[in-house]
């Protein structure tokens, strides 16, 4: 196969190539070195000392002979395929594996290549490779990661190198590749609803007198019923003149209309920390096999997301940080496939002011907000929707916190964060917003069942309060 | 005896760090799938033995072994830094100070090449490096070849007339031209059979730098020099690893 014949994918250019040849240096060494011996012989009589120099003279004039003269030519690209991932747990997030593919084109005469591959958070690889073979070669790399959304990975440095490194190219750069990680859905049971439901059709029974399925009562017939609704058992029993057998006035059957409900998810994408308490200051970064705050949010935001539109609601998304237009409530696949995107690229970018009101969402829509409530903010976002007469659950975020590593000084200063949440977390229960922990128990004010038995208690029908 | 407290400060003073506080677990790895692999740092040992093994065959002194086991860990420890080539010079020297021997010069012989096949392929690799089998085969038959031919040509200088006839010279030099045409001959059968095509054209030069990845923001998706499909923010890139499947 020719470098034509490296598969493109639409849009893109043909691979380039790599760095032109350069002799090596140790190479040229080591045959200078074989020509001192040979002389050393020859000036010295001794030509077993000369033969010591013929492996290395032979092995340059070998290795210049069939050195390569064309460039070769490398390509990264995204692998499609996915292995078996690993979990830790339900409610500690996912850990899969992010491939990528690494096509090369050798020129003849290139007989291996050095690799090394890196990205952050990660320890870097390297190998050895070969591509003496024919035709170009595809080289797997993978990683593991429980972070999801956009981020750079396998940035790659190749150097291409002849028989015993006589001629070297590189090193040549690819990537980083830009790898959006889309959030899983988790499976949920029983959701809550808003207290009041909304509009004439959906997957719930509303107390309205409309176009649905569940009986409401039987009724005299009035101008603007439908006829296909006129109960005749129930006419013909009680409307029926014996006398001159005619029937006097109609019965319809009355049914409850349905309505859907209106959910909006406002994902607090201010912070993202992780479950080590030294890296919340920023000094430090957060281990990319554990998942953060912001992966937990994007987790939990799916799941709901996925549950409530396969049950036929309307699901809409805000952001707490980037002021941007918010994802308006629908339902449908598109509409699941839209919240996943926004929520693979949400990120904590600078440093967003505070805001002096809350979002504005329907009216009479189930507010569900995913925070750490490590600062006021999003509790006074909570406590504001509630008063405007809006369901809010707030699901808490934070991941399972390790503190065993901190010294004193960090000890007392996480002991007050831990406090003032804890303070903020009984206010928000006590105004009537529901709290949910999605990792259970992440500092001892959690609790001790899992967010989706929580969410189960909290769909009791009596949570639903009455409709319009 | 000291308290608990007293010791662990002693430990902290001296090592660095709480001997007691459990260590951070290692960073992930980045892997990549190669075929039947050992790790670089074995092919270090081995070409750091053959060093060690030539100054066993040239000397029996103490300090000189010591010498060739400080060479050999060197080799070991930077097989692309000067010190395979130190190596490689002490040993001519060493054997050309000492007395003829044909059993000490084909040891010699077989040690400093296989240290300097070795080192050339690990050289800027880490110690964990992944070196493919085929990787370090590649290119072994050339130098089993050459290793051959320099056996055989030590052997003709050993059983032919001592240093003061000029017939082991010649027999040398013949050696080496019969070795230089047919090198010069294989290389044209080569390129007669290769021909002309595409492969043999020069590289264009392709767009910024020599083949290297342009870093620029968002331009990085695929490969390197692949055009940014949007102009803006990152495109809809096709689902990974967790991907939202329309049809669950």
């Amino acid at each position: 196969m020719s470098t034509a014949d490296i598969p493109a994918r639409t849009g893109e250019r043909p691979p380039p190539a790599a760095a032109p040849w350069r002799p090596g240096v140790q190479s040229i060494a080591a045959a200078v070195i074989g020509v001192a011996a040979l002389t050393l012989g020859v000036i010295g009589s001794r030509p077993d000392v000369a033969v010591l120099g013929l492996p290395f003279v032979l092995g340059f004039a070998w290795a210049w002979f069939t050195r390569p003269t064309t460039t070769s030519r490398q390509a990264l690209r995204q692998a499609t395929g996915r292995r078996g991932s690993g979990t830790d747990a339900a409610s500690d997030g996912l850990i899969g594996t992010v491939s990528a593919d690494l096509v090369l084109d050798p020129a003849p005469g290139a007989e291996v290549l050095r690799v090394r591959v890196s990205s952050a958070g990660h320890r870097e690889g390297q190998a050895l490779i070969d591509v003496g073979g024919p035709g170009p070669r595809t080289v797997r790399m993978h990683l593991d990661t429980a972070r999801t959304g956009v981020q750079p990975m396998f940035r790659t440095d190749l150097v291409w190198s002849s028989y015993d490194q006589t001629m070297v190219a590189g090193p040549s750069r690819l990537g980083p590749l830009r790898v959006t990680v889309y959030p899983t859905a988790i499976p949920l049971r029983r959701l809550p609803m808003p207290r009041r439901l909304q509009g004439l059709t959906g997957p719930h029974t509303s107390r309205r007198v409309g176009d649905g399925t569940d009986l409401h009562d039987v009724n005299l017939f009035t101008p603007g019923d439908r006829l296909r609704r006129i109960d005749w058992r129930v006419t013909a029993r009680r409307s029926l003149d014996v006398t001159t057998g005619r029937l006097g006035e109609l019965y319809v059957r009355r049914t409850f209309a349905t309505a859907d409900a209106t959910i909006v998810l406002v994902v607090d994408s201010r912070d993202n920390v992780g479950p080590d308490v030294d890296t919340w200051g920023g000094g430090k970064e957060a281990r990319v096999d554990e998942p953060t705050s912001l992966d937990l949010a994007r987790e939990a935001a799916t799941s709901l997301a996925k549950r409530y539109i396969d049950g036929g609601d309307r699901v809409g998304l805000d952001d707490l940080g980037l002021r941007r237009r918010p994802v308006a409530p629908a339902g449908g696949r598109k509409q699941l496939d839209r919240i996943t995107q926004r929520l693979a690229t949400i990120a904590p970018e600078g440093s967003p002011t505070a805001r002096e009101r809350a979002p504005q969402v329907p009216s009479s829509a189930l507010v569900v907000i995913f925070s750490t409530f490590l600062d006021d903010e999003a509790a006074r976002m909570a406590h504001q929707w509630h008063a405007q007469a809006h369901r809010v659950i707030a699901v808490d975020v934070l991941p399972q916190v390790r503190v065993h590593h901190l010294d004193s000084y960090q000890q007392t200063a996480y002991a007050l964060v831990r406090l003032e949440r804890g303070i903020r977390l009984e206010r928000l229960r006590r105004t009537g917003v529901e709290v949910v922990h999605w990792v259970g128990d992440p500092d001892g004010h959690g609790s001790s069942t899992s967010a989706d038995i929580d969410l189960l208690v909290l769909s009791r029908p009596g949570h639903r309060v009455r409709t319009r | 005896m000291s308290t608990p407290g007293r010791l662990s400060s002693v430990r902290e003073w001296m090592f660095g760090w709480d001997v007691n506080t459990p260590r951070e677990r290692p960073l992930p790895p980045v892997e990549i799938d190669v075929g039947r692999w050992v790790p670089a740092w074995v092919v270090r040992v081995v070409a750091g033995l053959a060093v060690l093994a030539a100054g066993l065959l040239l000397t029996a002194d103490p300090t000189q072994l010591a010498l060739a086991a400080a060479l050999g860990v060197g080799v070991a420890i930077g097989p692309q830094g000067a010190i395979p080539m130190i190596a490689l010079v002490a040993g001519i020297i060493a054997f050309a100070a000492r007395e003829p021997s044909p059993t000490v010069g084909a040891g010699l012989l077989l040690c400093l090449h296989g240290m300097h096949y070795l080192t050339r392929r690990v050289s800027g690799l880490s110690p964990r490096a992944r070196v493919e089998l085929v990787a370090l085969r590649r290119g072994l038959v050339p130098a089993l070849v050459v290793q051959g031919f320099g056996q055989l040509v030590g052997v003709v200088v050993w059983f032919l007339p001592g240093p003061a006839s000029p017939f082991p010279w010649l027999a040398v030099l013949a050696l080496l031209a019969i070795t230089v045409l047919v090198l010069v001959g294989v290389r044209a059968l080569r390129a007669a059979e290769a021909g002309p095509g595409p492969r043999r054209l020069p590289a264009k030069p392709s767009r910024g730098t020599t083949g290297s990845t342009p870093a620029g923001p968002g331009g990085d998706r695929t490969s390197s020099g692949a055009p940014p499909q949007d102009g803006g923010e990152p495109p809809a890139a096709r689902p990974t690893w967790r991907s939202v499947d329309p049809d669950a």
